[in-house]
Parts: structure tokens; sequence; C-alpha cells
């Protein structure tokens, strides 16, 4: 007997007629009495729509995993990780996008990107001054960016200090040897500028959060931005 | 059983088929993706090209050893080939350039399509070894150029290509994408009440490049909180209206309108770029248009057209 649905139109025909040479159905076929039970082009498109699901499920659980991880992380002030495991879901998508082979798949694809974009809350923006210091400690000059040569490098480099948003939003039980990592990357990005600058004995990197004024307060407000000062670090040459 | 056969069947229909119409849809679809997309990965990686070494190589802004602590064991990246070819005797500065040499060679290759999907295979491990490498310096563009370079090694954009499968997929990608960054917003108050809006345009390095005043506008606020919601309905529900044939047309002029006003107000082009470019690739209508049949007078004299 002939397969209703297997012989939808379209069905049959080839459809990657680069890796497969199309095939024309038997006589057989043609007057619909039976169908071949291992026909390639059906094992190939099967194993297609199987790929493309693994996709989909891969693109699925990244975009869950990182939907709860802003969401509790913008709500709640416990431990994200303890969070997650009392969300069946949310401890699923972590256990996808977290399994090795998913993991060095997305590293190698980019797949394992979520899809917030400024959501749910739109993050702050850290404020960099750099102090450039001779060898007697006389401020030479103040620079809010590294020495970069276009508009895209500020656009990373923005990106990158994103990172130190963890040492206002954690505590340091919370940080742990994060902070020391974060110290690191802030010494680092000191040193840079010292190394960009001869006549520079030492840079100090401060550190600011910046705020600007609420919508709410926005008419009735004097002063629309603000500083709050986060910490600092310091390079000197060797 | 016939519900299980008549959804695969459905599915294969979906994905595979194969009727002239949609295979030059999806192969023009898929030549302007390959086209644009290589033309904004050359444009993007040119667009940091005197700061390259910096912020990409091992002693820049971010020293390799320190980013490398957040890399997988088995990541490519582009620090660790400095290193690896180091020890046979190639410098940094060496693998720096011919490394970007590569780059642009992959990028005009798939932009021309000569071997388009070993272009875009070549450009997908340069890519991902880049940004991989020092990755607190990669941002959303980033991971949307790896995966759309990834689309096109699969797609088979040729002569005799019939990249549906890979149209659809990114069709449902894109979907996927929208529903769960609507749905977050939706989740965040801030987005309810055009805090989020306003907060967006006012941080400290966006609308630098034309400066747009929006202090006046905070006497306003209803006009934030319409950005705002418009924002989370074309998001939200862009993989149900785009999929229906009578709102797709508006639904990604809403979608291009709203990446378009991202690239305006908070200068973030090559996000924006890449984005529109998908929802194009994945949505516009690449038809031939069809050309009005050929009428007669002597046709109309007999009636045939009534």
């Amino acid at each position: 007997m002939p397969n209703s649905a297997l012989s939808t139109p379209g069905l049959w025909t080839n459809t990657s007629a680069s890796l497969i040479p199309p095939l024309r159905p038997s006589t057989a076929e043609a007057e619909g009495d039976f169908y071949p039970p291992f026909n390639p082009i059906i094992m190939y498109n099967f194993s297609k729509l199987l790929g493309i699901g693994v996709l989909l499920f891969i693109i699925i659980a990244n975009a869950a995993h990182t939907a709860f991880d802003s969401y509790y992380g913008f709500y709640y002030e416990e431990s994200k990780t303890e969070l997650v495991a009392k969300n069946p879901a949310a401890r699923m998508a972590a256990s996808v996008c977290q399994a090795e082979p998913v993991r060095l798949f997305c590293g190698y694809t980019g797949f394992g990107t979520g899809y917030g974009f400024f959501a749910p809350n739109v993050a702050s923006d850290f404020i960099t001054l750099y102090e450039v210091q001779d060898e007697c400690g006389e401020s030479l000059r103040q620079t809010n960016l590294p020495p970069f040569h276009h508009k895209e490098s500020v656009i990373r480099y923005l990106s990158a200090t994103g990172m130190f948003l963890d040492k206002i939003t954690k505590d340091s039980a919370e940080l742990g040897l994060q902070k020391e990592f974060l110290d690191v990357v802030q010494r680092q990005l000191a040193d840079y500028v010292r190394r960009r600058d001869p006549a520079a004995a030492s840079v100090t990197l401060d550190l600011y959060l910046y705020d600007y004024v609420t919508l709410a307060a926005a008419p009735e407000a004097v002063l629309y931005e603000d500083l709050f000062y986060v910490d600092s670090q310091t390079s000197t040459r060797p | 059983m016939n519900l299980a056969k008549k959804t695969y069947a459905a599915l294969v229909n979906f994905f595979f088929a194969n009727d002239a119409a949609t295979r030059t849809e999806s192969l023009r679809a898929l030549r302007f993706f390959r086209v644009a997309v290589g033309t904004i990965v050359l444009l993007h990686f040119f667009a940091i090209h005197q700061d390259f070494a910096d912020l990409f190589g091992t002693n820049g802004l971010i020293p390799w050893d320190v980013a490398d602590l957040y890399v997988a064991d088995l990541q490519l990246t582009l620090p660790r080939l400095i290193i690896f070819l180091e020890g046979y005797g190639v410098g940094a500065n060496a693998t720096l350039f011919w490394f970007q040499v590569l780059f642009y060679g992959a990028g005009v290759s798939l932009i021309f399509g000569f071997f388009p999907r070993i272009s875009a295979l070549v450009l997908l491990l340069l890519q991902v070894s880049m940004v991989t490498g020092i990755g607190f310096l990669a941002y959303g563009v980033d991971f949307f150029t790896s995966m759309a370079l990834f689309y096109l090694i699969l797609a088979d954009t040729g002569k005799n290509g019939h990249p549906l499968p890979v149209r659809r997929t990114l069709q449902l990608h894109l979907g996927i994408a929208y529903f769960f960054s609507g749905l977050v917003k939706l989740l965040g108050f801030n987005w309810w009440n055009g805090e989020s809006i306003w907060k967006a345009i006012n941080l400290p390095y966006v609308n630098r490049d034309f400066a747009f005043d929006f202090t006046w506008l905070a006497d306003y606020p209803f006009v934030f909180v319409a950005i705002g919601w418009a924002t989370i309905v074309v998001e939200l529900f862009h993989p149900f209206f785009i999929t229906w044939k009578k709102t797709r047309t508006f639904w990604l002029l809403a979608t291009v309108g709203m990446h378009f006003g991202i690239a305006i107000v908070m200068n973030l082009y090559y996000f924006s770029a890449m984005m529109i470019v998908w929802n194009l690739a994945a949505y516009h209508c690449f038809e031939p248009e069809k050309s009005s049949p050929v009428i007669s007078t002597a046709d109309l004299n007999r009636g045939v057209i009534a």
C-alpha cells in the first residue's frame, strides 16, 4: 500500500542536486505499488532534519539559559546558581548549554550566545579615568580611554569594561577569586596605557559607574549625570 | 501514526520543497546573505585594523594569559596560535600579518563566490579564533557574524544549489531570537515605563556621532513608554506576524526600522547592519517580478478580457 503522507508532491524529489543526483521513481513507485524501505533521499533528508532539529534545540537552550540567568540576576539577590538549581527548566537549559560537546560546538560557531538585547534591564556603563604620572608622582595628563585609533575599538573596549559590573553587583563572598581577577584586568588596562606613553612612570585607573538621571526624575532634575566611584588600580614602571 | 506521518511530510515540504520558484528565491536570498555578510565582516574587521594587534594580540589591552583563563581547552584562539607558531620560530607580528591577509582574502573570496563554502569555513575559524582569544572584547555582532558564517558553510549558493533548508533554519533562528528577546524585555519592568529606552539612549558612549538632544523629550515620557512597548511587541510577536504573509512586509519593515534606529542613535552600525541582513535574507521576497501578461488588441476585441 502506498504511504499517503509520504506521497506528498515534492517529497520524493531531490533537494540537493549538487550532492545527490535526482532519483526518478521506479515504475512500481510511479504506479503507487510500493516504496523502497531505505530510500537514500529519505534518509538524507531525515538526517538533515535531525541536524536542523539539534541546532534549533541548542539555540533554544542557549536563549532560555541566558534568559533565566539575566532574569534571576535582575530580580533576585540570591546566587543565580542556587536559583537555577531550583527551577527544572532552567536546570535543563543550563545542563544542555554546559554539556562539553555543545560548548565546543558553540565555541566554534557562536551559537552559545543569548538574545537578551538590553533586557531585562539596560546595563550601566563604566567611565574609566586614567591618570598618567611621571616619576615624581606629578600628574602628566588624564584620559578616559586608552589610545585607540578607531571608534570600533572603543565599542569593544566598553564591552570589556562591562565585566566590572560584578564588582558592584556581587558581594565579596560571591566574588571570591573573581575579585582578584577583575583587579588584575583593571591593572592590566592601566599597564597598557602606561606602556604606550614613554613619559609615564605610573598610571592609575579609576573606575566609576556612570549614572544618568531617570526618566521619572528628569523633568525636575538639576544634575543629569553622576559618577559613582568604584575603585582604583595602579600600574608602575618596573 | 497518520498524524506523525503528516507532520513529517509537512516538515519535509517546509524544509525541502523543490519547486522552481522556492528554489530560485532561496538561492537569491542566500546569495544576498553571502555577499552582505562577507561585506560586513570585512568592513568590521577593517574598522579596527590599526588597533588589531593591541586588541587581539598576545600583549595588548588585556594580555592573553589573563583572558585565557576563561577559554575552553580545545578552543582555537589567535593568541594560542601565535604562541604555538612562536615555538617554530614564527614571530607574533608575522602571524598577525598573515592572519589579516588570510582574513581579507577569505572575505573577498566569500563575497565573489569563489569557493564560497570553503571561504566561509576559513573565515569562521579566523573570526572565532580572534574573538574568543580575548573574549571580553566580543559583543553581539561577533556572535551573529560567526553564526552567519556557519550557515554559509552549509548553504550551497552555486548554480545548482538549493539552500532552502538553510533559509528555513535562518527564519526559525531569528524567530527564536526575537521571541526570547521580547520575552525577557517583557519581564523587565523598566521596559514598561520607558526607563530602559531613556537609559539606553543616554549611555555615556552612545549617540556620539549625531549627538541628538533628547533631554526635552523627558517632558513627554509617553514617547519612551510607546517606544519600549513597540519594541516588546515587534520582538515578541516577530515569529508569528512575520510568518503570516499579510503582515510580513509590515513586520519586516518594523524590525529593520528598529535596527536602523539602533544604528543611528546608539551608533552600533555593524550589529544593526548584520541584523538587518539576517532579516532580509530570511524574510524579504527575492522572487523575480512576475511579468504582466501581454494582451493583444485582438484579444480585447474578441472579449477575452472581460
